[in-house]
């Protein structure tokens, strides 16, 4: 029997995409409002619609991280492989990154942009 | 849990008896060298002694100095000592502890644990994990001798512009801080190179993944934290250096910087450190805990996502410290609401520790103790670290004591707790003798109660209003009060601390060959009979607990029934295994001791701290010398292919690897991900600056004409073109030099005259480095580039020295493969500099 079929770089790879999109999206907000509230300081409206772009993207591309298929090895699937082990991994950390990209839009939001916070 | 491995794998891999010789040349190839020779061992036990003492050593220094800050605020108006000294002491505690024992503490228990967890004879690296030892030790040493100088930074452990800038602090203490510290980072990165592939590459067959411990696991997260992290602060180290020397602006407000820029370089790297150092120790609860309790660790999987998650969301709060910046509500208010979001991973490892002690009947021993002192303790931390994530109240106790006592809660609780629970759990692998659990439990009870009592008044004081770093307050009497209990219950701490010193004096007795070992009846293979080699035959892991899952395991291991029971060609060997599943796929020859890593950490430290003190000419002989050194030690590398070999099971793997499956293509990888995220942290740097003062950036008719970035564009895509020539041009024997040794010739003439274009494009266009931010940000992007150009000229010369020599060939081609990867590397950030120094300021 040869050894299971493993795709090194791809399954570690996959393990850090829910949170790099979390992290994107946080990066992404953060930086966008540094950008409107550049002089001369853009419109709350726009940071308020590519928030909720950004949302979407980011939640859309967490639930396919989470439906995509288990790695297979000869065809079937592996269950008691690390690659398989990894897969499940990345599906709750998928989860995990939603929950925080949804937490992390709230203030876009409730907050209005380049507002000081003392006001 | 046993589960199902391989057929190719199943079974015992060796038949008894073993032939005979076969140990004794085993142990003689792994001989250690004899009495004060030992500095020159690259042994992963042997360095790791050295290692965790000198982090312990660095401990006692800075807590010596916590000692006499705490002497200083035990009565107001106090003279003790003067505020500059004050400053000095409190700087070099901050930083001593953070850089000299926090991280290099975590580091040493990695290379000392980790071998041996994972079933490896060593680390992959053994030479750069003995560089990254003498490094750290010889440059802490020079640093911390600083404060007998008078030369010491007193600019805190954060050194914030402009306090730290040329202009208020002009003396050497900064200098030695911003070399001292970034030198001593780039030994923490070696560390971590190593650590990273060990972990991934060095695995006892069948240890897929999900069977690896859990330490493993958090050491794996802690160094891939360190590739990203300290980057961003070696940048800003050479940003403030170049500040100070040449007056580049980065932080000069008048000259288009901005000292905000330093905050974010240094706490994207800082918050994230707060978590390189507690998982570690989390990890190390996790391998207490189960042992301690008789039962297998409750949610392994989950624990394993908690520490990815947490080590990810580390690196979304550094905003978190600048909260009282003026930084807009929004953006204040998406920190906030990541830095309450870390809670979550961080709870679930909480819970699933005390649901293990739950599940199973944890003997309350000195290891267990302090495990729970860390649980009450981190957890107070914990819930201090919800308050002052909440903008309005981190407002109110910003720079106060509320803060000094919350992050004490998080480090002391979060990360030395542990260690010390660990220092007693995994002594009787490498003494000869416990520690005492008398002494044991009386020095937790001291550290436990010392430090409550020292700590817990100071969230009072700051709410009162005291402020941090400050050398004395008035008589205020509830403030002096509360200062004396805090005095009081430092020293309480620091006699729990002599206790263990005295435990330690009496009991520990370091072995590398007969430790008392498995006290504890422990699951994970360090608790094997281990010798300086680790286990004598490498065992085959079926389980996630294979001391409890796989009965006789380690006398079989010691009898050489499982993988390499010997040496297959004389040499010190392990067994590389695939990343995920941990399947056999080549023997490495791993080299033996020798002077080189010692003599060029040496010389690296001398360069840094010649550096520091002016003496150019000296700095650079000391510096040429560490470079000859590493060419010495690295002479020795990418030894001749051999046959292939049989390690137990009928199972052959070849002794030399390539590309991919090669453990040296894996750490080249990780060190370009350090190169990356160090680059990305200039990228981020650039494009901040020109938010804040896009008046100081060039408009499009004042650029350089585009044909000059053009060329340079060309001259470097050339270069890498040249660069798969030489490939295609190796020699297959010894014919064929002259094309190999030409291609190599002419990339390294591109390479080099694309950075000589591109600066001379802006030296041409009026741009100077010292007139604005945008100016010292483009040649900042050079000097980045240079240091890879000059790194690759040096490979390149290594490479055609070794072709000419015979070494160097289609076969035998680890340093060619290596250089390639590297100069593609540089090509590609070199295009992306292009890309971004010229075509921004023409489309912003």
């Amino acid at each position: 029997m040869s050894a299971p079929r493993t795709r090194p770089f791809a399954d570690l790879l996959r393990l850090f995409v829910g949170p790099t999109v979390w992290f994107m999206h946080l990066v992404l907000l953060y930086g966008v409002e540094a950008l409107i509230c550049t002089p001369p300081v853009g419109s709350g409206r726009a940071m308020l619609w590519l928030g909720v772009v950004a949302t979407v993207a980011a939640l859309g591309a967490l639930v396919f991280l989470a439906v995509m298929p288990a790695p297979r090895a000869e065809g079937r699937p592996s269950v008691h492989t690390g690659a398989a082990y990894l897969h499940n991994t990345s599906r709750l950390l998928a989860f995990l990154s939603a929950v925080g990209v949804i937490w992390n839009a709230l203030p876009v939001a409730l907050v209005p942009v380049c507002a000081l916070a003392a006001s | 849990m046993n589960e199902p491995v391989p057929a190719l794998l199943a079974g015992h891999p060796n038949k008894l008896p073993r032939p005979k010789g076969e140990l004794e040349a085993l142990q003689a190839a792994w001989e250690l060298p004899k009495s004060w020779r030992i500095v020159t061992s690259v042994n992963n036990t042997v360095v790791g002694y050295f290692y965790v003492a000198a982090a312990v050593l660095f401990f006692l220094l800075a807590g010596i100095l916590a000692l006499l800050m705490r002497l200083q605020l035990a009565v107001p108006s106090n003279t003790f000592l003067s505020p500059e000294t004050y400053n000095q002491i409190f700087t070099m505690h901050g930083t001593v502890m953070m850089f000299l024992f926090a991280v290099p503490v975590v580091e040493a228990m990695g290379i000392l644990l980790l071998p041996q967890m994972l079933g490896a004879r060593d680390l992959p690296f053994p030479r750069l994990g003995a560089f990254a030892f003498w490094a750290y030790f010889v440059g802490g040493i020079i640093f911390f001798g600083t404060l007998f100088y008078d030369l010491a930074p007193s600019g805190g452990w954060f050194m914030y512009p402009p306090l730290t800038g040329a202009q208020y602090s002009p003396g050497l203490g900064a200098d030695f801080w911003l070399l001292g510290i970034g030198f001593i980072e780039i030994s923490a990165i070696a560390g971590a190179i190593e650590l990273i592939v060990g972990v991934l590459r060095t695995r006892a067959p069948g240890m897929t993944l999900d069977r690896m411990p859990i330490f493993a696991w958090t050491m794996l997260v802690f160094a891939g934290m360190i590739v990203f992290a300290f980057p961003a602060v070696i940048l800003a180290t050479l940003l403030l250096e170049l500040e100070r020397a040449f007056g580049w602006p980065f932080f000069v407000p008048q000259k288009g910087g901005d000292a905000l820029l330093w905050q974010h370089l240094f706490w994207f790297f800082g918050h994230p450190e707060v978590y390189i150092i507690f998982l570690p120790a989390a990890g190390m609860v996790s391998m207490i805990v189960p042992t301690m309790s008789r039962t297998p660790l409750v949610g392994y999987r989950l624990i394993v996502v908690a520490l990815i998650a947490t080590g990810f969301f580390s690196f979304g709060l550094w905003v978190h410290h600048m909260f009282a910046t003026g930084i807009p509500a929004l953006s204040l208010n998406l920190f906030s609401a990541a830095s309450m979001a870390v809670a979550l991973p961080s709870g679930i490892q909480v819970f699933a520790w005390i649901a293990t002690i739950a599940a199973g009947r944890l003997q309350l021993t000195t290891a267990s103790l302090f495990v729970l002192g860390f649980l009450f303790v981190f957890t107070l931390g914990g819930l201090t670290g919800v308050m002052v994530a909440m903008v309005p109240f981190d407002w109110q106790a910003h720079d106060t004591y509320f803060v000094v006592a919350h992050f004490h809660y998080v480090l002391v609780g979060g990360m030395l707790f542990p260690m010390f629970g660990a220092f007693y759990y995994w002594a009787p692998a490498f003494s000869r003798r416990v520690l005492s659990e008398r002494f044991g439990k009386a020095a937790f009870s001291l550290m436990f109660i010392g430090f409550n009592v020292a700590f817990f008044p100071m969230h009072i004081t700051g709410l009162m209003g005291m402020p941090r770093r400050v050398y004395t307050y008035p008589a205020v009497a509830e403030w002096s009060v509360l200062n004396m209990i805090s005095t009081i219950g430092a020293f309480l701490f620091a006699s729990g601390v002599l206790v263990f010193l005295f435990d330690l004096v009496r009991n520990l007795r370091p072995t590398v060959s007969d430790p008392i070992g498995d006290v504890w009846k422990g699951a994970s293979l360090e608790w094997l009979h281990n010798h300086i080699y680790g286990p004598r035959s490498i065992p085959l892991v079926t389980s996630r607990d294979p001391l409890w899952d796989q009965p006789g395991l380690s006398e079989e291991s010691k009898e050489g029934r499982h993988y390499l029971p010997g040496t297959v060609t004389g040499q010190r060997e392990t067994i590389i295994t695939s990343p995920i599943e941990a399947m056999p796929q080549a023997l490495q020859r791993l080299p033996g001791d020798g002077w080189p890593p010692l003599l060029a950490a040496v010389f690296t430290a001398g360069f840094f701290m010649l550096l520091t003190v002016k003496y150019v000419t000296l700095a650079f002989v000391s510096g040429v010398l560490a470079l000859a050194m590493i060419l010495i030690w690295m002479w020795g590398s990418d030894q001749r292919p051999l046959p292939h070999a049989e390690i137990g099971h009928g199972i052959k793997v070849p002794t030399y690897v390539g590309g991919p499956l090669s453990h040296s293509w894996w750490a080249m990888v990780v060190l370009m991900l350090v190169a990356g995220s160090l680059y990305l942290s200039l990228v981020f740097s650039y494009l901040f600056l020109w938010t804040v003062s896009p008046q100081v950036w060039p408009k499009p008719e004042q650029m350089p004409p585009s044909l000059w970035p053009f060329v340079s564009a060309v001259l470097l895509t050339a270069s890498s073109g040249l660069i798969v020539l030489a490939g295609r041009a190796l020699p297959v024997r010894s014919r064929n030099r002259i094309a190999f040794v030409a291609a190599i010739g002419l990339a390294v003439l591109s390479l080099c005259g694309s950075l000589g274009v591109e600066v001379l494009s802006h030296w041409r266009a009026g741009f100077r480095p010292d007139v604005d931010a945008h100016g010292a940000l483009v040649y900042m992007a050079s000097f980045l580039q240079l240091q890879f150009v000059l790194t690759l000229v040096v490979m390149a010369g290594f490479a055609i020295a070794r072709c000419l020599a015979g070494m160097l060939s289609r076969r035998r081609r680890v340093v060619f493969g290596n250089l390639a990867l590297l100069w593609h590397y540089t090509v590609a950030q070199g295009l992306f500099g292009l890309l971004l120094v010229h075509g921004f300021p023409r489309v912003a």
